[in-house]
């Protein structure tokens, strides 16, 4: 996979993911939409945005000041690189549509809510943000 | 001997000193100052309590003298706790131990008497560590619009409640005219982040130390009893806010420490049933724990010393119901409403919005009780959500005067006025309710916010009209005022 196609999946991911889960968090919480406390809301929030904008600010800051020959070829497989956001796309679709279905009745929202937003953030944490040390750092040209 | 002449001077001294752990009526909070502090010039004050001395040494020896000069707490300056008392380790069983002769600010006998409230409830926590709960109830409300807001109100004066009043540990009995009182204590600076990180394990504190309350165990009529019980839960007030500062009792403490306060840590109480679900609003009594200054942190003790006791009441009430003036026979008049009132309540707490159940178990005559558990609140349909309650209606009525009403002291009432008639003319209601909300069912049931304390307010006021409205025309009466005039 030419390293611009990986650039362009992981910077639309994050600044999407980024952008759609905050606002979703910030707008929804204690709702049908997102049945759960607002103390667990914005733990959640904490949990996932510092990482993810921290992630941005790397991608951007690539983008502003691109080094030149930037699109040298890598071995990177395409599992990797696709791999990590479409099961955290997975995960936190599975979790909120689990809390709108139960809305509140059964299940501790919150602690679910943030235990899965935890554990995204690790997978990612694990995964893809080496991928995007790689491909927006410096050294890649 | 001369301990017990000793202890019969200082019970006679405990007149003249000011009452911050005496009977807890607002009047007597607000006027505690005693006559010496109001009228006398300090000097003066300080050559009676040098002549008394001299007498208690003729009398008591030594020892008898000192604990005279004791009891002139508007001089004693706070006693700083020595480095060497405060346990350095992680979770200590004792963070404070005061020995005899340890710290130079506590005479030998002050220190064996000195009981730390950290530790107490400290120590009553973790005895129910294993009976883990997520009901979290909010502080008392100490604001007195919150207070109004929420109309909770002094049963003794039908006006609204006075805010937090301190009182000491009441179920421990000491001799008559002997009590306890608190005492502040400065926590030296090296041990502040220590003694810091102890009251930070009481953040969001869970309820604990649950005990049958103390009508239960002393009262003997049965319409007093009511079966609750009492569990106690660390409160924490941010003393910057101007109005929460005002409605807290603290006056004393203030005058004797150093810098402006910022925080206060309390032992607050609750009603609950058995199953830990509270039953009516925090109490407005409280045992202070710990007060932080922007200078100092300084923990409090509690000593026993002479003084007067006595007992506290508090209600929300909801007013006159039913006016019985008009039946000819008012013992048959009054069972007939009861019976009739006790269904339309039961129906109409039943019926959305409330959806609260009665509780099946006997209670007293004149009580209902009506519980509604971690089930979604339809009274808060309207806001965001989805919210789930924790409900716990107790509703008391009683006969009474219509031109004398003083509220729900039952005991009073039925001495004063059993043999006569107008005291069984009228019928009055109140209504406590225990309330918190979680979002979801197995969330942390939590205080509700003042929007929903009124959406509550305006939903079990309409039930009650209503009930009241049915059981009247029920009977062939009419509705004046809210009153149900009930004709025969």
């Amino acid at each position: 996979m030419p390293v611009s196609k990986i650039r362009d999946i992981l910077g639309i991911f994050y600044l999407g993911t980024t952008g759609v889960l905050g606002a979703y968090i910030i707008l929804f919480q204690e709702t049908m939409l997102l049945p759960i406390a607002a103390k667990d809301a914005t733990s959640a929030f904490q949990i996932i945005i510092p990482t993810f904008v921290a992630q941005l600010t790397l991608i951007f800051r690539w983008i502003a000041d691109p080094p030149t020959n930037h699109d040298a070829a890598t071995s990177f497989p395409s599992w990797a690189i696709l791999g990590p956001p479409f099961l955290v796309l997975l995960i936190l679709g599975a979790t909120i549509a689990l809390l709108i279905t139960d809305a509140g009745s059964q299940m501790a929202g919150g602690q679910i809510f943030k235990n899965s937003v935890t554990f995204c953030v690790s997978l990612l944490g694990a995964t893809s943000v080496i991928i995007i040390a790689r491909v927006f750092g410096s050294g890649t040209d | 001997m001369p301990n017990c002449r000793s202890m019969l001077i200082c019970a006679l001294l405990g007149h003249w000193r000011s009452g911050m752990t005496s009977p807890p009526s607002s009047a007597h909070l607000r006027d505690a100052e005693n006559p010496i502090s109001r009228w006398c010039p300090r000097s003066i004050k300080r050559l009676v309590i040098s002549v008394l001395s001299i007498f208690v040494v003729m009398l008591a020896g030594p020892a008898a003298a000192a604990s005279v000069q004791s009891t002139s707490e508007d001089q004693r300056p706070v006693p700083t706790i020595c480095e060497e008392a405060i346990s350095q380790e992680s979770d200590p069983i004792m963070l404070v131990n005061l020995h005899a002769g340890q710290c130079k600010d506590y005479d030998a006998v002050s220190a064996d008497r000195q009981m730390f409230l950290l530790d107490t409830v400290h120590d009553k926590y973790a005895q129910s560590s294993r009976q883990t709960h997520a009901i979290r109830p909010g502080p008392p409300p100490v604001a007195s619009s919150e207070i109004e807001r929420r109309r909770i109100t002094d049963p003794t004066s039908g006006k609204s409640r006075v805010g937090l009043i301190p009182y000491p540990p009441p179920e421990d009995a000491l001799p008559g005219r002997w009590t306890y009182e608190f005492l502040v204590n400065r926590v030296p600076p090296s041990r502040r982040q220590i003694v810091l990180n102890e009251l930070g394990t009481f953040v969001l504190s869970r309820m604990y130390s649950l005990e049958p309350s103390k009508e239960e165990r002393t009262d003997e009529e049965p319409y007093v009893f009511n079966g609750d019980y009492r569990a106690r839960y660390v409160c924490v007030f941010d003393l910057t806010v101007q109005e929460v500062l005002a409605g807290i009792y603290i006056e004393k403490w203030l005058k004797q420490t150093v810098g402006s306060p910022k925080r206060l840590w309390a032992e607050c109480s609750i009603n609950t049933d058995e199953n830990w679900h509270p039953t009516r609003e925090p109490s407005n009594l409280f045992q202070p724990i710990a007060l932080e200054t922007t200078s100092d942190l300084y923990l409090f003790s509690v000593e026993v010393r002479p003084q007067w006791g006595g007992g506290g009441n508090i209600d929300h009430f909801e007013g006159r119901i039913f006016d019985l003036t008009r039946c000819a026979h008012l013992d048959a008049c009054y069972a007939r409403v009861m019976a009739r009132f006790t269904s339309e309540l039961t129906a109409a707490f039943a019926a959305p919005p409330l959806g609260a159940r009665r509780e099946t178990r006997p209670r007293p005559p004149g009580q209902l009780r009506f519980k509604r558990a971690f089930q979604l609140s339809n009274v808060l349909r309207g806001f965001r959500g989805p919210y789930y309650e924790l409900s716990t209606y107790s509703l008391f009525a009683w006969q009474g005067p219509n031109e004398n009403f003083i509220g729900g002291d039952h005991r009073t009432m039925a001495r004063l006025f059993a043999n006569d008639v107008k005291f069984k003319q009228h019928v009055f209601l109140q209504v406590s309710q225990g309330l918190q909300v979680s979002v979801g069912a197995d969330g942390n049931y939590e205080e509700p916010k003042p929007q929903q304390y009124e959406a509550y307010n305006r939903a079990v006021e309409i039930a009650v009209r209503l009930a009241v409205a049915r059981t009247t025309r029920a009977l062939n009466g009419k509705v004046v005022n809210n009153v149900g005039i009930i004709i025969r």
